[in-house]
C-alpha cells in the first residue's frame, strides 16, 4: 500500500511539472543608427537590426569600458544579445569601415 | 468503505496526472513542483553525514586563497554557476532542479562542512557532479567554500578578470578571434552568430 501510494504521489508531482532555453546571440554589424534607447546594425547581409538600450547594457570601446558616446554612426559593433531577445547586453565598438 | 472512497479518488486523480504527463511529457524548462522539491530538499539534507556536516574551514582566508578561489570557480563551475553564483547561465537554467543563486539563503544557510562535501561529492538527482576524492582535505575545495561566502562581495573587475578564465569551446574561441578582427576593420563571414549550443 505504502509504495503504491509513493508511485502515485511521483506520478502526480511529476504529472504536474509536465504542464508548465536559452543564451546569447551575437550580433555583427556597422551602425547605421543611434538613439539613447537603441541601435539599429546593419548586418552582412545587408539586413538590419534594431537593438535596444537599457541601464543593464555595458559598452566596451578599445576593449575597455566605454559609454553610449562612444557609440558613432558607421562604426563596427559586435553586440551579445539575450537568445530570442532585442535588448543589447554588450556593445563592442570597433572602428569605422575602410572607405 | 470510506478507505475504499479515498483509495479510488486517488488512483483517479494519479490517473489524471499520468494522462497529463503522457500527453505533455516531461522537461527540465518548468520548475519542480512542490513535492519535488520537498522529495530533493529532504534527500539533499540526507546526502551530508552529521560529521561533515559540522566541519569547519581549516584553510584560513587570505587574499591569495580569494584570488585562487575565483579562478578556479572560473574555470570548474561558473559554466553551470555563473561567475557571480547566480547560476544563470544557458547550463544553469536548464537544469533540473536549476542551479541555484548560490548568494541566497538556500545556499548560504548551510555550513561550511555541508557546501565542501556537496562539492566533493556531488548531489545525487541534480547536475551537481562530485568533484573531488570524498575526503575531508582538499585544500582547492575548501577554498571554493570561501568563494561561496564572499559570493556578494565581488567587484565588477573581480568578475571580467572570472570571465576571461571561463572555458570556451573550440567554436567560441574562434567566434571571438573572428569578432576581433571584425571590430578592426577585416571583413569576416555572417551575422548574427548563435553563441550557444
Amino acid at each position: 500500500m505504502k509504495q503504491l501510494l509513493s508511485i502515485i504521489a511521483l506520478v502526480l508531482a511529476v504529472g504536474a511539472g509536465a504542464l508548465a532555453h536559452n543564451g546569447n546571440d551575437h550580433v555583427r554589424g556597422t551602425i547605421t543608427q543611434v538613439s539613447a534607447q537603441s541601435v539599429t546594425v546593419q548586418l552582412a547581409d545587408k539586413t538590419t537590426k534594431t537593438l535596444s538600450i537599457s541601464a543593464k547594457t555595458e559598452f566596451e570601446s578599445s576593449g575597455k569600458p566605454g559609454h553610449l558616446a562612444d557609440v558613432k554612426v558607421g562604426d563596427r559593433v559586435v553586440i551579445d544579445v539575450p537568445e530570442h531577445g532585442s535588448s543589447a547586453l554588450l556593445i563592442k565598438v570597433g572602428t569605422a569601415p575602410k572607405k | 468503505m470510506r478507505r475504499a472512497i479515498f483509495f479510488v479518488a486517488l488512483v483517479a486523480v494519479a490517473g489524471v496526472g499520468l494522462w497529463i504527463a503522457r500527453a505533455n511529457g516531461f522537461s527540465t524548462r518548468t520548475p519542480p513542483t512542490a513535492v519535488e522539491r520537498v522529495v530533493m530538499q529532504g534527500l539533499h539534507w540526507l546526502s551530508v553525514p552529521r560529521d561533515a556536516r559540522a566541519a569547519t574551514n581549516p584553510v584560513a582566508f587570505s587574499p591569495e586563497v580569494w584570488a585562487q578561489s575565483r579562478a578556479h570557480f572560473a574555470d570548474h563551475c561558473a559554466s553551470c554557476h555563473a561567475n557571480d553564483g547566480s547560476g544563470n547561465t544557458e547550463l544553469g537554467r536548464g537544469l533540473f532542479p536549476r542551479a541555484p543563486d548560490m548568494r541566497l539563503a538556500q545556499t548560504q544557510d548551510k555550513t561550511d562542512g555541508e557546501l565542501y562535501w556537496i562539492i566533493e561529492n556531488g548531489l545525487r538527482l541534480t547536475g551537481m557532479p562530485a568533484w573531488g576524492a570524498g575526503g575531508g582535505d582538499d585544500a582547492d575545495t575548501w577554498k571554493l567554500v570561501h568563494f561561496i561566502r564572499r559570493l556578494k562581495e565581488l567587484t565588477p573587475e573581480q568578475l571580467k578578470e572570472m570571465a576571461a578564465l571561463n572555458p570556451r569551446s573550440p567554436g567560441e574561441i574562434e567566434e571571438e578571434k573572428a569578432d576581433e578582427r571584425f571590430l578592426a576593420g577585416e571583413d569576416v563571414e555572417s551575422s548574427p552568430v548563435p553563441h550557444h549550443h
